[in-house]
């Protein structure tokens, strides 16, 4: 086909470079349709669903009566609704800074100087995935339990001679954000380990050697040269975990069911609460969607202010 | 030829794909339920789910169950062409609770032909269940002749654990033949001795207040409990029906409120959520709360990790409300011999000038029932259905059921004819004062409310137990989403016509029979402390 | 903070025997620290462990240490529950990973080294499906999947865990697709490669790493799934594993035993791919070896 392409080319640049165009497109069609199919089926179906239901009041089964733009007005002037974003709020702090941290730990281990040393800490670092998350709760719960005979930290503060600091920590309205952000120290996760420590891999060699002979440090290093070249990783891992926080709702529904007084209710919460145990699948749906609308605002900017994941292949290949 | 391998490999991998994606979809399912065709009733596969997974050891059952799949198949042996195919009983997640699951599967057509329940409100108008008055009144074959249910099925149950009849007159559910005793509260024999105290309380409010105090004194955190709202609950019972008020609510006196009917008195000024009913229970239970252990406050379900029950079982409180989600673990850890067990006090006028001096007793019998679902109706097996749990209720096999469960688990029997039946002690006191016939199903104000009201109310009950609120505050909370519920209740259910005329009745209940009572703002005393 | 911690081993430093000694001293605090992380790290880990040895008596008086005997019976009443479901699991999970690696790598690849016509806005139609709440589209999936007859079958489990599983993997893939350097593609090019050849012989060997992490994100979410499977599957004999091990929830309490014995021993097939999958990431910089 090459060869074909470049006798026609003789003929007219024009011409060859809209046949060009026109095979691109071609395979690009034909490398995303098993994908396409896939998600017309079993994802856009039900989603568009959803969203057409905002408008609705409905059960989410048999009860559906039109109500224009109700839901969305209720939730505007919900004042729980205000109350779970400033929540939010402090858990996009805590949690954004939480998921990035293991890149410092992937950096540790990146910068070991044995091939075998560094590939048994990879493994062990993410060994911790197959742990169900119910047995981090589990001990959490065990730490925070508010007896001071059983809880680890009233036990610990008591022996320590603080008896005045001891405290029910997840029915404190003022603390119950911060005991919950606590959840899972030291959070090194697997996964943001994983794509951090890709990431790294994908450094050319020599870029590594040479900053080796320029004399940078390693704290030099990763700011100048690990981090805007893995800022493609850092910004994967951003996103998602941006999603997932905005979505909460089942960690909280574990910990403190959004109590104690709302304290630590987020906008996922009401979404569940409003959509399963309060047959109000439209303004769940309504909730939801106005999630979509915010994650997609900021998945946009974090494009913009960072670089495109494909914004690299179009630069090259207009010029 | 490398390219054309690989170009090929790319269509068929890609169009193969397709194509499987394709016919995987319009395969037909490996044939599940085909005898919808039959439609003839008596044959087929009957597919049931119970409250617990039969012939397993599971969390509910520490013991594996068999009784059922015997019963089961004896009713095979008697009916050939029949096959009772028991299915797992669902398990609510975070994602998935029993009413959406139940939805669901309705919509889906995925139910089991007969499925169990134990409240109904959720249900019902939505045409997910198959009504069951018709069959209650026929007879039943299974019983001998001469016992009670032989002429009329309804009859072999005691008269209060009744199937409920709900506002549209139709019975919508069968009870088995037991039913957990309610919320009962368990203590702990040595520390209650501890406390100089010989044994359960006397039955009322004031008496089993008075022995938390007397446990409090001793330095022991007296009673394990959670802010669910059983306590609150039980009062705002005794207090409705001590002012006159149940019998006004109760529209078809079947003894049971339910949604429709709370609604109604809401909308017509007999519900009011600043009247003494509801004020006097929250301001009671707040200084009952100084009895809880610490962090009960924290969240609906437990505070702990292990589970509810976990500070009672580690023997740091003397008592544990709702004892019957525990009862299999007790029995692990000591039995009656180290636990007993009694049944939630009476509220008296010694606690509050609003209540009797000698009420009527109510225990909420947490009566276990099956449905015969909306998928039964579509494969046709109704009348199976139905056959079958007459053969499984009968005193008999409901013996056979109790029986078996009686070592680990806190069942009694709410059926005719099982007298016999062999009790542990402690346990016989529950079915004594059960028996003694006074019991009857309680008002349970949560039919009222959407979850956003709920959740509100929860919200402010924990703001005004930890004292960021007031009691006024707090009420006006309430008073200010129950609007907004009513209306959507009405809307959904179709039912403005209806509320017209329910306002009219706003006349006839003012004054309301509570005089000028306002919301008091100096918190409880109990009495024995005052 | 923990930045200081990590420049010091690797101050580059000539020669002088007393550096040397402090550099040893520095390569021994980055080990302790690691180490140290590790134990943090694996705690859950140690604690299911433990737990899984406990009757529940034990449990209760005692949460953070072992209890003797040990009750290895837990053992065998979880193992009696999921024997038979880690077969359908493994053919789930497998199922669902190959689905999702294939479909995925090749839209990844159009993505990020393909210039086609509205390029961006099907990317971002892929990318939003992962704005909308799981849990708002779970009834409408339910209802699809009874349309088609896929209920009580794995293949109703397998289809819609490749679906649901791909907006994700593009999205990963797509980042590191287009991180690769263009200069290998543009070679290709020269020589006559296609797309598809150039996607199987570059784009696919050079992000090994990045292949074997989405295989492994999808296996354990597809492995450890309960709602799904609970809502699609009514034969015991089709059930998954988590499914088996639901029977050790109850509706107030836990057997916490022989949940984590099930947890445990569901785990091992999970650690193992993963001790086989870190290798892929071996050898420094993929990349710049090819260079």
């Amino acid at each position: 086909m090459s060869v074909q392409t470049a006798d026609a080319g003789l003929d007219s640049k024009l011409w060859s470079g809209r046949r060009r165009a026109l095979r691109r497109n071609l395979t690009a069609f034909l490398f995303l349709l098993p994908t396409f199919l896939f998600l017309a089926i079993f994802m856009y179906q039900p989603t568009f669903n959803v969203i057409y239901h905002t408008f609705f009041r409905w059960d989410g089964f048999t009860l559906e009566r039109f109500v224009g733009f109700k839901n969305y007005i209720t939730m505007v002037n919900d004042p729980n609704m205000h109350i779970a974003t400033r929540n939010l709020g402090w858990f996009f702090l805590g949690w954004m800074l939480q998921r990035i941290s293991p890149f410092l730990v992937a950096e540790l281990v990146f910068n070991l100087k044995r091939e075998r040393s560094k590939y048994w800490y990879r493994t062990l670092f993410v060994l911790p995935m197959v742990v169900p998350f119910l047995v981090t709760i589990m001990i959490w719960k065990f730490i925070y339990n508010p007896l001071p005979t059983i809880g680890v930290l009233n036990r610990m503060l008591g022996s320590f001679g603080l008896e005045e600091w001891q405290t029910a920590w997840l029915s404190e309205p003022s603390l119950v954000i911060l005991a919950l952000l606590f959840v899972g120290f030291p959070w090194i996760s697997g996964w943001p380990f994983m794509i951090f420590y890709a990431g790294l891999q994908q450094i050319p060699s020599e870029v590594l050697d040479a900053s080796v002979m320029d004399g940078c440090n390693v704290w030099q290093r990763m700011v100048r040269i690990d981090i805007p070249l893995v800022i493609t990783s850092i910004q994967l891992v951003a996103i998602q975990t941006m999603i997932g926080i905005i979505q909460e709702f089942a960690f909280v529904l574990i910990m403190t069911a959004g109590g104690p007084a709302k304290a630590s209710l987020v906008p996922g919460l009401l979404l569940f609460m409003a959509a399963f145990r309060g047959d109000q699948m439209g303004y769940g749906a309504t909730i939801g969607v106005t999630m979509f609308i915010a994650i997609f605002i900021l998945t946009l900017l974090s494009f913009r202010y960072t670089t495109s994941p494909f914004a690299r292949t179009r630069r090259t290949r207009e010029t | 030829m490398n390219r054309a391998l690989s170009r090929r490999q790319f269509l068929i991998g890609t169009g193969g794909l397709a194509a499987g994606l394709i016919a995987a979809c319009a395969m037909p399912t490996a044939p599940m339920e085909d005898d919808a065709a039959e439609g003839s009733g008596m044959t087929g596969e009957l597919t049931i789910d119970m409250q617990y997974v039969p012939g397993k050891v599971t969390a509910d059952t520490p013991v594996a169950l068999h009784e059922i799949l015997h019963i089961a198949s004896e009713y095979e042996d008697m009916h050939p062409g029949v096959e009772v195919v028991f299915e797992e009983p669902f398990k609510a997640t975070e994602a998935m609770t029993q009413p959406t699951y139940f939805r669901a599967g309705a919509a889906a057509g995925t139910l089991p032909d007969i499925t169990f329940t134990y409240g109904l409100t959720f249900i019902y108008d939505k045409d997910t269940i198959v009504p069951t008055t018709e069959y209650l009144n026929q007879p039943n074959q299974y019983i001998p002749a001469g016992q009670p249910g032989n002429s009329r099925w309804l009859d072999q149950w005691f008269e209060d654990v009744h199937p409920i009849v709900l506002a549209d007159g139709n019975n919508y559910d069968i009870p088995v033949g037991w039913g957990g005793p309610g919320l009962v509260i368990a203590y702990n024999k040595e520390m209650f001795a501890e406390a100089g105290l010989s044994g359960p309380p006397e039955k009322t409010y004031y008496d089993y207040y008075q022995a938390c105090q007397q446990i409090l004194d001793t330095g022991t955190i007296p009673v394990e409990s959670t802010l669910l709202s059983w306590e609150w609950d039980r009062m705002v019972d005794y207090l409705v029906r001590a002012m006159g008020l149940y019998e006004l609510i109760d529209i078809n006196g079947d003894g049971f409120c339910d949604d429709v009917e709370q609604t109604r008195a809401a909308v017509a000024g007999i519900v009011r959520l600043d009247a003494p009913y509801w004020v006097e229970p929250t301001r009671i239970w707040k200084e009952a709360t100084n009895y809880y252990q610490p962090g009960y406050l924290q969240m609906a379900q437990t505070t702990s990790a292990i589970g509810y029950g976990e500070v009672f079982m580690t023997g740091q409180t003397a008592m544990v409300w709702n004892a019957t989600r525990i009862w299999p673990q007790l029995m692990e850890l000591g039995g009656t011999d180290k636990f007993g067990v009694f049944n939630l006090p009476r509220l008296t006028n010694k606690l509050t000038p609003w209540g009797e001096e000698d009420p009527t007793w109510l225990i909420a019998r947490g009566t276990e029932s099956k449905t015969v679902t909306k998928t039964a109706r579509e494969r046709g097996h109704v009348d199976l259905a139905v056959d079958f749990l007459k053969f499984m209720t009968t005193p008999a096999n409901t013996a056979r059921l109790i029986h078996e469960r009686l070592g680990t688990n806190l069942v009694l029997p709410t059926i005719k004819g099982l007298e016999a039946l062999e009790v542990d002690d402690d346990v016989k006191a529950l079915v004594s004062d059960y028996e003694a016939d006074t019991a009857k199903p309680g008002f349970s104000s949560d039919r009222i409310g959407d979850w956003h009201f709920w959740y509100e109310w929860f919200s402010a009950i924990q703001a005004y137990f930890a004292d960021d609120m007031t009691l006024e505050e707090m009420i006006q909370i309430q008073i200010d989403v129950l609007p907004t519920f009513i209306e959507n209740f009405l809307v959904d259910k179709e039912l403005h016509a209806e509320a017209a005329e329910w306002e009219k009745m706003q006349a006839d209940y003012t004054p309301p029979p509570w005089g000028d009572y306002t919301v008091p703002s100096e918190p409880y005393v109990m009495p024995f402390n005052a | 903070m923990t930045g200081q911690t990590v420049d010091r081993p690797f101050t580059s430093s000539p020669d002088a025997a007393p550096v040397e000694l402090s550099a040893r001293f520095q390569s021994a605090l980055h080990h302790a620290l690691l180490v140290f992380l590790l134990l943090l790290t694996f705690f859950p880990f140690f604690i299911a462990i433990l737990t899984s040895l406990k009757s529940f008596q034990q449990l209760l008086v005692n949460f953070w240490l072992p209890a003797f005997p040990l009750q290895l019976h837990n053992y065998v009443m979880a193992w009696n529950e999921i024997y038979r479901s880690i077969i359908n699991s493994s053919l789930v999970s497998l199922g669902a990973v190959t689905g999702v690696l294939l479909c995925a790598s090749l839209a990844a690849y159009a993505f990020a080294r393909i210039d086609f016509a509205w390029r961006d806005g099907a990317y971002y139609l892929v990318l939003s499906l992962l704005m909308i709440p799981g849990v708002l589209t779970l009834i409408g999936r339910y209802l699809l999947i009874v349309q088609f007859g896929l209920m009580n079958s794995l293949w109703g489990l397998i289809l819609p865990y490749i679906a649901g599983g791909l907006a994700f993997a593009v999205f990963l893939l797509t980042g590191f697709f287009s991180d690769l350097p263009e200069e290998l593609f543009e070679a290709a090019r020269m020589d006559g490669g296609t797309e598809l050849q150039m996607y199987r012989l570059i784009a696919l060997p050079l992000s090994r790493p990045i292949m074997a992490i989405v295989g492994l994100l999808t296996f354990l979410s597809t492995w450890g799934d309960y709602v799904w499977p609970l809502l699609v599957l009514r034969s015991p004999e089709k059930f998954t594993l988590m499914l088996g091990l639901a029977k050790f929830t109850g509706n107030s309490q836990v057997m916490f035993g022989p949940l984590m014995a099930g947890y445990v021993i569901a785990s091992i097939p999970t650690a193992i791919i993963i001790v086989l999958m870190m290798r892929t990431f071996a050898g420094a910089a993929l990349v710049g070896a090819f260079k």
